[in-house]
């Protein structure tokens, strides 16, 4: 068990101004499939009592939530929370204990703030609940907050996580201030590794749907998936912050249906992912203990004078190894295949097709006899 | 990918010069990447093309095979998010088109003085079965104001309306002004105020595209985040859509920070096909690059020859090589990154920008969007905005009101604000005792400190985006205010 790690977890549903932030339905959802994951044997292993969670729900008991809508956690809240968090690494520091990883991860409403910085950044930055038009500086640097905590050293590795959107606000936010004066350790936190990934580059939407009756966020979703071991590596099993990445960048979008997606227009899903030039190589950073890559779903068409032929899958140097093969191959050809880029021949007619799987459990990609070449 | 086989030799060219390519290997790891064209020497297999336009993405599966030195991928155009009403683009309609091609060959609707000219034209466009209604004018609560905030155009009274579509109007004003400095400012009914920056350079016609967007809730108008402004002499609309796609894939590179440039580029506003706006995109995204060498200078130097008045021409050549030393910059650039630049600079030269200019009192309203300069409209009566008399400006400095009593001019608001900066500012520069959570009371030391050490005054002008003469006016205010200073 990673006895040493933290975590934080905030999530916020409900604001104050319904108008200026209107309700969502994910980011608790989406904050119980973080920590489902975080705390499973197989997955963070972080124990129960190592993880705050902020949330209205947990701020307010059983209290009647509809008189209280949108009024917890506010800034104040979240920050007694991280300065708790802060107190009790110290504290873990101080008794000569190993520091661990910790893990922040929020989901509610947000913007991208650029107060502090000028031009070259944008910090992603989150509402708090009683954010209204006139009270803006209700938001947490969260960026800034995860970046003080890796400078202080006081835990091997901080990865961050923000599922929100980082769209431009239509009008001037001055900042919220650290709760806390960094103490900064710069010879340790060389060696140390502050990784952050964001649902939405700078000015950009995060968007959430409904799956399996539960409304999620698309970046959590996906985040989740790739934690649970989609995004391992398919020869050497390693899930690493490199590919925890790799594969963020390249699947988010096809967590959404095709509907979805008309309906989201022109909007742009992609993360913003990143991590200090000056901590150690994302390659290097193993989230979980290697295991077995997982393989996913891919149904083949195969053209009407191909059916009964020989078949094959391949990859690598010039697509020399084989995945798997078949003698004769049925009109749908149903197959589990890595995540990778992938050759399929049919030899006896000299037609072949490209595939990359959608490494998405449950989901099935679908080649049709049109994409088929000779 | 190891092995004994032949290299082979993979070229990709994209149809937008300013496209940026990126090259991802069979394990999905990205290998190359490149801006318009690019050319890798690869081991044959499967490989994942991917091309980027602002946010827009595309991707395709190739196989390179071992029976040819070389393979040649040539990528079609991706349709771009433009409100100029180009070919292949998101936002396009002819009838838009056809509209102000033939509004723009005719004379201007107001003429309010001479030497340049300001074209803008607003448009909506709502999809089949959308829930959003069309906004009632394009031009809803949008004014062009002189940098007083004096009202010279109501866009909403004096422009010309296109209402073939109920789904898509469309509205042109062409205005013929006086060279200098003009606000775009929107109104809104929550309240909220914005200005934009516009700058009508001496025999330019300044052409200014907007969409629609939501400010809040409630209020949808003109997105001045987003517009798209481009130049030429004669004010038709004669664009071919190659430098309007150009300037537009530039303009939205910069959006997103990224550098998409090539030397062909940079070659190409800077040629004889007259493309200031071009120019100012491309040096910029040289600055992204960190290129300041020869084809910065040719560039910045075709600027100042086409418009040698501009702000933005200006705060470039803060980067020349030497660099040109101009000061009393009292008027806003267009572009956000010519504004960092200013900001920038005014760290070792405080009289770069008057205190009490309109430049120097943007910087902490600034909104958080790319590429243009836009503030939220301070409050006139909270805090006056002080000008400078000369409403144009070049590499002559503008006349320095004499501050006699600095802090006259700085309203007890800002003083707060900078008090609220310095404690958050000190928290995050000077770490104290390790079991110390409460922020220690921010004391005069504290302030002479600031005054008296030029990088950390550097850092604070950064950290509040305020140019330096006004961070000194706001450090002096709030000692008198202390009781401590002059």
């Amino acid at each position: 068990m990673a006895d040493n790690d933290m975590a934080l977890i905030v999530a916020i549903d409900d604001y104050s101004d319904g108008a200026f932030c209107p309700p969502l339905r994910g980011p608790n959802n989406d904050a119980m499939a973080f920590r489902r994951w975080l705390t499973s044997d197989n997955g963070g292993d972080v124990p129960g009592d190592r993880i705050t969670q902020v949330s209205a729900r947990r701020l307010l008991g059983k209290q009647p939530l509809p008189a209280l809508i949108g009024s917890r956690p506010t800034l104040e809240d979240v920050r007694e929370a991280i300065c708790q968090l802060r107190m009790s690494a110290r504290a873990m520091r101080e008794r000569d204990e190993p520091v661990g990883r910790l893990y922040l991860y929020f989901a509610g409403h947000g913007f991208a703030s650029d107060f502090g910085n000028g031009l070259g950044q944008m910090f992603p930055a989150m509402y708090t609940a009683e954010v209204t038009r006139d009270l803006l500086h209700a938001h947490l640097l969260c960026w800034t907050y995860g970046k003080a905590l890796f400078e202080e050293s006081l835990f091997r590795e901080v990865f961050l996580f923000m599922d929100f959107c980082q769209t431009a606000p239509g009008q001037r936010v001055t900042a919220s201030p650290l709760p806390f004066d960094v103490r900064r350790d710069e010879l340790h936190s060389l060696n140390s590794f502050f990784f952050w990934m964001a649902g939405a580059t700078a000015y950009n939407p995060s968007f959430e749907h409904r799956v399996d009756g539960k409304t999620r966020g698309i970046f959590t979703e996906a985040l989740v998936a790739a934690l649970k071991g989609c995004a391992r590596d398919p020869d050497t099993g390693a899930l690493t912050a490199q590919d925890l990445k790799k594969y963020l960048y390249n699947t988010m979008p096809h967590f959404l249906t095709d509907d979805e997606r008309a309906q989201i227009g022109h909007a742009v899903v992609e993360p913003d992912i990143d991590y200090l030039p000056n901590s150690k190589e994302p390659r290097s950073v193993a989230l979980v203990p290697d295991a077995p890559a997982p393989t996913f779903r891919v149904h083949l068409h195969i053209p009407r004078q191909a059916i009964g032929q020989r078949a094959e899958i391949t990859f690598g140097d010039d697509c020399r190894q084989v995945v798997v093969a078949v003698e004769h191959v049925r009109r749908i050809w149903k197959v589990r295949l890595p995540w990778r880029l992938l050759e399929v021949r049919l030899p006896d007619s000299g037609l072949f097709t490209l595939v990359e799987p959608i490494p998405i459990p449950e989901r099935v990609t679908k080649v049709s006899v049109d994409a088929w070449q000779s | 990918m190891p092995g004994n086989h032949k290299r082979v030799q993979l070229t990709v060219t994209a149809r937008d010069t300013a496209a940026e390519i990126f090259l991802i290997d069979d394990t999905l790891n990205k290998i190359a990447q490149g801006v318009g064209a690019l050319s890798y020497t690869v081991s044959p297999g499967v490989y994942k093309v991917k091309l980027k336009i602002g946010t827009q993405t595309q991707e395709q599966l190739v196989r390179v095979r071992d029976d040819q030195p070389t393979h040649h991928v040539e990528i079609a155009a991706l349709p771009i998010m433009t409100a100029v009403p180009i070919a292949d683009s998101f936002f396009s309609r002819d009838a838009h088109r056809d509209a102000i091609a033939e509004r723009y060959s005719g004379a201007p609707h107001l003429e309010l003085g001479s030497g340049s000219h300001i074209y803008l034209c607003a448009r909506d466009l709502v999809a089949p079965g959308s829930s959003i209604e069309a906004v009632s004018h394009p031009m809803r609560a949008l004014s062009l104001r002189d940098r007083m905030g004096t009202v010279l155009v109501d866009f909403e009274i004096e422009s010309e309306r296109f209402d073939g579509d109920p789904s898509a109007p469309l509205a042109l004003c062409m205005v013929a002004v006086d060279p200098g400095l003009y606000l775009l400012h929107l109104e809104l009914e929550s309240g909220l105020q914005v200005d934009q920056a516009l700058f009508a350079s001496l025999g330019w016609h300044t052409h200014i595209y907007l969409l629609q967007r939501y400010w809040t809730p409630d209020d949808r108008a003109v997105d001045l985040l987003n517009a798209s402004i481009l130049m030429n002499r004669d004010g038709t609309f004669d664009y071919s859509d190659e430098i309007v796609r150009l300037n537009e894939v530039l303009r939205l590179g910069l959006v997103q920070n990224r550098p998409v440039l090539s030397s062909d580029i940079v070659q190409a506003v800077n040629g004889k096909a007259e493309n200031p706006m071009g120019g100012l995109l491309a040096a910029h995204h040289l600055l992204l690059r960190e290129s300041v060498g020869d084809l910065f200078a040719s560039t910045v130097a075709r600027l100042l020859e086409l418009m040698p008045d501009h702000p933005d021409v200006t705060a470039l050549t803060l980067r020349l090589t030497p660099p040109l030393h101009p000061t009393g910059l009292s008027t806003p650039p267009m572009l956000r990154h010519s504004w960092q630049l200013i900001l920038d600079a005014s760290t070792s030269q405080p009289d770069l920008v008057p205190a009490y200019s309109l430049n120097a009192q943007i910087g902490s309203r600034l909104l958080s969007g790319l590429p243009w300069v836009v503030w939220q409209t301070p409050d006139l009566i909270d805090s006056p905005i002080i000008l400078d008399d000369d409403g144009t400006m070049g590499l002559a400095p503008d006349p320095v009101p004499t501050p006699a009593l600095p802090d006259t001019r700085i309203t007890p608001t800002e003083l707060d604000k900078t008090e609220a900066a310095l404690v958050q500012f000190k928290q995050q520069q000077q770490p104290i005792d390790l079991l110390e959570n409460a922020p220690a009371p921010l004391s005069d030391a504290d302030i002479d400190a600031l005054l008296d050490d030029e990088t950390s005054r550097a850092h604070f002008v950064r950290f509040t985006n305020t140019p330096q003469a006004r961070v000194n006016a706001q450090l002096a205010g709030l000692l008198k205010r202390r009781g401590s200073g002059g």
